[in-house]
């Protein structure tokens, strides 16, 4: 979607055009869900947190600042809302279950990670989840979202070699992962396969 | 299969920061097909460069997404509205009129609190800590007033001796003070004018130099009196110098003054009797010795 599009559907949606609203978030949702999806590798869990982000992003709209991009927005929101559930979603320690349990209210954990083992049969998010969390968002941004490296590091609030160093620890060991996945070398069929300039470029691709 | 930062073989020289070069889009297009063509003679960095574009392909399938649109707007609506353009300007103008009209009433009240204060007050007013001193000379000027029909009857009794001060010092003063039935003290100053003979038993006083004295005591009325005859207040007195002649009585009789004038550098602590009995003469003083 392009920012005058972009701009045109906002200023719509403030007017209360509900339709433009619309178009706003099927502009947004499959970058949104997947990033939250390989983020936090729970389907449900994803689908939520991307709703309440829209949800959040179309109640303050007005408060939107039209110098930046409407998805930057919508991802730092996505974001918070993400580190908050894995937050809530962290390993429990028994001594904590106790003196919560008395409270009354303590997080499912054991339901966090059933979906989770779910979610995991899926051999690319098993991999992207054996990365540190910062590795698998900066792996899921640029190469499957393809934002660029400056663009990440502003999101990250971190310098863009940093953002590099992670990238580029986080590539190797995704790929040993993927690699170390049982019947893998079946399915990548490395030696067969040749690597001509258009794979090549393909998959160094994206934006420039 | 990893390969050290940097490394590369005899023949092609494929290092890892190319091959990361080539994965962070860091390459033109014609270095990048160079380093195709190097790395078919480099079997390592080949297979390296299979597997992280196999992986980086894995990343770029699209994921399936729920439609999240009608449960967004269904909640959105619920929180906020789409609302038309002119309902939401009359919203915006509706919540602009009531922030006006609160700060309206608030100036209002400002205003009204500044015109009428004591409209708004529930509990008096406390007195200012600025109108002490004012208070004070009103209540001195009464004191002094009343004062004038007590002077002559005021007889500061003796020095107390006992431990006693010191030579040069005079650390205690007492004096019998018999208030009329018709009148209130309240703050009472005495000031012993120069030349004045004040008696005492079997001495007299001469005050030498004014002012001697200042004392000052709690209100006591005559209520208070009635109930307690031989009341006792403290209050202080700062002597800067008191002048006397024992000469006139019987000079001796408080041991360890000396006749003449003492100078004081310090306050002393003095208990003043009220009553219309004499203490001393009563015997209440028996058994209260002077505090120093």
């Amino acid at each position: 979607m392009d920012r005058g599009t972009e701009r045109d559907l906002i200023e719509r949606a403030l007017a209360g055009d509900r339709a433009a609203a619309g178009d706003l978030i099927r502009g947004h949702q499959a970058s949104v869900y997947a990033y939250l999806l390989r983020m936090s590798g729970r389907p449900y869990l994803a689908e939520d947190l991307a709703q309440e982000a829209f949800v959040r992003v179309l109640s303050n709209l007005h408060r939107f600042d039209f110098r930046y991009r409407f998805s930057t927005w919508l991802f730092t929101i996505a974001r918070r809302l993400y580190l908050n559930a894995a937050q809530k979603c962290r390993p429990v320690y028994d001594s904590e279950i106790v003196s919560s349990a008395s409270a009354g209210a303590w997080y499912d954990g054991e339901r966090c990670e059933a979906e989770s083992r779910r979610a995991r049969r899926d051999v690319l998010q098993d991999g992207l989840m054996g990365l540190s969390e910062v590795q698998r968002e900066i792996i899921v941004l640029f190469h499957q979202l393809d934002w660029s490296i400056a663009l990440i590091a502003q999101h990250l609030d971190m310098p863009e070699g940093t953002v590099k160093s992670h990238l580029h620890r986080g590539r190797r060991k995704l790929r040993r992962l993927l690699m170390e996945q049982p019947g893998a070398a079946d399915r990548l069929d490395l030696v067969s396969l040749g690597v001509d300039d258009e794979r090549v470029s393909r998959g160094g691709g994206g934006r420039p | 299969m990893t390969r050290p930062r940097g490394a590369s073989d005899a023949h092609a020289g494929v290092t890892r920061d190319e091959i990361d070069r080539l994965y962070d889009r860091a390459l033109t297009p014609e270095q990048r097909r160079a380093l195709v063509s190097r790395l078919r003679r480099d079997p390592a960095a080949m297979k390296e460069v299979i597997e992280t574009d196999r992986m980086v392909r894995m990343l770029k399938q699209p994921v399936p997404s729920p439609d999240l649109t009608a449960r967004v707007l269904h909640r959105v609506e619920r929180r906020r509205g789409f609302l038309p353009r002119r309902l939401r300007r009359r919203v915006r103008q509706g919540r602009t009129a009531v922030v006006v009209g609160a700060l309206l009433a608030l100036l209002v009240l400002a205003f009204a609190r500044r015109v009428s204060p004591d409209s708004f007050r529930l509990v008096p007013e406390p007195t200012p800590v600025a109108d002490l001193g004012r208070a004070v000379m009103e209540d001195s000027a009464e004191g002094r007033r009343v004062l004038d029909g007590f002077v002559e009857r005021i007889e500061p009794v003796r020095l107390v001796a006992g431990d006693g001060p010191p030579a040069g010092t005079l650390g205690l003063a007492e004096f019998h003070v018999e208030p009329t039935d018709d009148t209130a003290p309240r703050r009472i100053v005495l000031m012993p004018t120069a030349d004045a003979d004040l008696m005492t038993e079997g001495v007299s006083w001469h005050v030498a130099d004014a002012p001697t004295a200042s004392l000052a005591f709690d209100a006591i009325t005559p209520e208070m009196l009635q109930d307690n005859p031989s009341l006792r207040a403290f209050g202080s007195v700062a002597l800067l110098a008191v002048g006397f002649d024992g000469s006139a009585g019987q000079p001796g009789a408080v041991p360890g003054v000396v006749p003449g004038v003492v100078p004081l550098s310090a306050r002393h602590g003095v208990s003043a009797y009220v009553g219309r009995r004499d203490p001393f003469r009563d015997g209440d003083l028996k058994a209260s010795q002077p505090d120093h």
